[in-house]
């Protein structure tokens, strides 16, 4: 298994694509700033959606019954899955039931996290992800990189290449405006076929049984208005309690997540259209586990926005894919662990614990205090490392003894100034790679200070 | 069975109750000009703003811009431009040329340059996202300020779908290039009606 580590050095290989990466996320970042600065109350919405999602954690149970039955009253058929297996067979169920062999689906990190795609492809159903940037990286056979802008690790001219080879489009340099008037047309006969449509779900309204989906390219609405089965997949914590909070939570959403002040489509689906199957997917996939770790539960508060990836200064420069899960940066780094500690231990590691993360969030995850938290877990967990407690027991023997921490400092300056550069490099191995030792002073701070006092 | 299972562990690791906070949409009002904030962020989404004094001003604008357009499909009542009979459609398939659509919007938000519409104004409703443009009506004094008082205006939505449509459809997914018109129209405009 690779770790975040590991991966984030082979990322780091290409400096010049490490600091464009970083910069197109910061540039987001500071669209966010820009749109949030212009909202009266931005830090009330903020305070209030963190209210109401720890609200409805507190009542979670009652709410999904509540939407349940709210949704079966508008038509819909409410499903119930346990965890990833039993969620792709009940969609590959619906699926068959309609006869439907092909199937549009528009972005859901749900479906991503239980393998839908690669589950249905093996039963001989051409699914095919709408929106442009999961197309990208469908075709690449990739998963994505980040939440909200799946291929932003792909430079156009990858693209370019990678639609010559698929869609038999001109190589064009990369020419944005090209690729997607092309992209467009490969998926209008794609709705246009399409036999069943899928979608992912942002909030699920317990009070009236709708799920709203937001979209840019109005992908998921092409798809469930162009099919007559509509399925939609949604994590037990997407509930919110009423319709109202929705006024919360779309203030957020989208300036969060790109700067925009709203997605160009916010869509409530609550019945389906006359003729046309709705059937809704409640997955919990470990959630309800996670929801017992009082350190931890508030992570399910999340709303996806990918904030959090575009401020951190390790996944700006490391990359969606080094974390090696579905859902990367800060976020995914509190939340992989609750389904894997073993698979995703590197990655409470991977932060500078700044806290730009919860700084951002727009429903106040304190997701740099998780991380640490994680971290104390973990090495009680796996990381135990013998070489480092007898090494912290040799530093606590020192530093209680002032003699023979004043020997070791003259021992370590002496050693410093006269050990040939190799073996001192080998052993403060990493902190040596992109910097150089400052020169080593002629004396301790105590031993000028001795001096100096006197004059 | 899955829901029981799945019921009985939330319930079990649920946190203790904690109260649902009120929210105060006063709190939220900037008080500024709605028309000229809805305009503003109606171009900065990509769409486009017409001012009309009359649904006739608005079927002569649209014949004129749109003259050389033969799929037309208006749902606007006293705009009548139509080409496509929607009591003909039975699928999107058959909506795959219609390359202009012309929709009532019920209501404005201002912060954001979007605009209401439900079923009662789709007909079918895939009309909106497959047209090649699409226009949408809106009267001037429906403009509310925020996606708050948005949804107190919904308080008693009852209908089967309704979307908060804000510009054309667009992507930024190659490399952060805002490209406008991806799968869905490749214009909107809104002409506002005095």
């Amino acid at each position: 298994m690779i770790d975040h580590p590991q991966a984030a050095k082979i990322f780091n290989e290409d400096v010049e694509r490490v600091n464009w990466h970083d910069k197109s996320l910061w540039v987001v970042r500071q669209k966010r700033d820009k749109v949030a600065s212009e909202v009266k109350g931005w830090e009330t919405l903020r305070s209030l959606a963190s209210g109401i999602k720890a609200h409805t954690l507190s009542n979670l149970d009652e709410y999904l019954i509540q939407f349940e039955n709210q949704a079966i009253k508008n038509g819909a058929k409410v499903h119930w899955a346990e965890n990833a297996e039993e969620h792709n067979k009940i969609v590959f169920e619906i699926l068959n039931e309609h006869n439907a062999k092909n199937v549009v689906k528009s972005k859901s990190m749900l479906t991503e996290e239980c393998g839908l795609n690669h589950y249905l492809e093996k039963k001989g159903i051409d699914i095919v992800d709408t929106d442009l940037g999961e197309r990208i990286v469908q075709l690449a056979k990739e998963p994505p990189s980040h939440i909200v802008m799946p291929a932003i690790h792909k430079k156009r001219e990858e693209i370019d290449e990678l639609f010559h080879q698929h869609l038999n489009t001109e190589l064009s340099g990369g020419d944005e405006v090209y690729l997607t008037r092309e992209a467009r047309k490969h998926l209008r006969q794609k709705f246009l076929d399409a036999d069943g449509a899928i979608t992912g779900v942002n909030f699920a309204v317990a009070e009236t049984g709708t799920i709203v989906v937001c979209t840019n390219e109005g992908n998921a609405d092409m798809g469930v208005h162009s099919t007559k089965l509509h399925i939609a997949c949604m994590g037990i914590e997407k509930i919110i309690p009423s319709q109202k909070h929705l006024g919360i939570f779309l203030r957020l959403l989208a300036r969060s997540a790109t700067g925009q002040p709203i997605t160009s489509y916010s869509s409530h689906f609550r019945s389906p259209q006359k003729g046309n199957k709705f059937h809704i997917i409640i997955v919990d996939n470990g959630r309800s586990k996670h929801l017992g770790r009082p350190d931890f539960r508030s992570s399910l508060h999340c709303i996806r926005c990918g904030a959090c990836m575009n401020t951190c200064p390790v996944y700006r420069r490391s990359g969606g894919h080094s974390y090696n899960a579905t859902i990367p940066g800060p976020i995914g780094s509190i939340v992989s662990p609750g389904f894997d500690l073993n698979k995703y231990s590197s990655l409470p590691f991977a932060s500078s614990l700044c806290g730009s993360c919860a700084d951002i969030c727009p429903v106040k995850i304190d997701i740099h205090d998780q991380l640490y938290k994680w971290r104390q877990v973990l090495t009680e967990k796996i990381h135990k490392n013998r070489f480092k407690s007898f090494v912290m027991f040799i530093a606590g023997f020192i530093f209680a003894r002032p003699s023979t921490y004043r020997l070791s400092g003259k021992l370590a300056n002496i050693s410093l100034r006269f050990l040939p550069k190799s073996i001192i490099d080998n052993l403060i191995k990493g902190w040596t790679r992109e910097r150089m030792l400052p020169e080593v002073p002629q004396s301790s701070f105590e031993g000028w200070y001795k001096k100096n006092r006197k004059t | 069975m899955n829901r029981e299972s799945i019921l009985n562990t939330i319930k079990r690791n649920k946190p203790l109750f904690k109260e649902l906070p009120e929210i105060i949409v006063e709190n939220f009002k900037k008080g500024n000009d709605l028309l000229e904030s809805f305009i503003k962020n109606v171009e900065a989404t990509g769409g486009k703003v017409v001012f009309a004094n009359n649904k006739n001003d608005v079927t002569l604008y649209l014949k004129n811009r749109f003259k050389d357009f033969d799929n037309i499909i208006s749902l606007s009542e006293g705009i009548d431009i139509t080409t496509i009979n929607p009591d003909k459609i039975s699928s999107a398939k058959e909506l795959d040329k219609l390359e202009l659509a012309i929709l009532d919007a019920q209501f404005g938000v201002a912060e954001n340059g979007a605009v209401w519409i439900s079923d009662k104004n789709t007909y079918h409703r895939s009309i909106p996202f497959i047209a090649l443009h699409l226009v949408l009506i809106l009267l001037d004094e429906e403009i509310v300020e925020n996606m708050n008082e948005a949804y107190e205006r919904l308080a008693s939505f009852n209908e089967g779908y309704g979307v908060f449509i804000s510009g054309p459809s667009k992507t930024a997914d190659i490399e952060q290039s805002l490209v406008i018109g991806a799968q869905g129209p490749l214009s909107a405009t809104i002409i506002l009606i005095k």
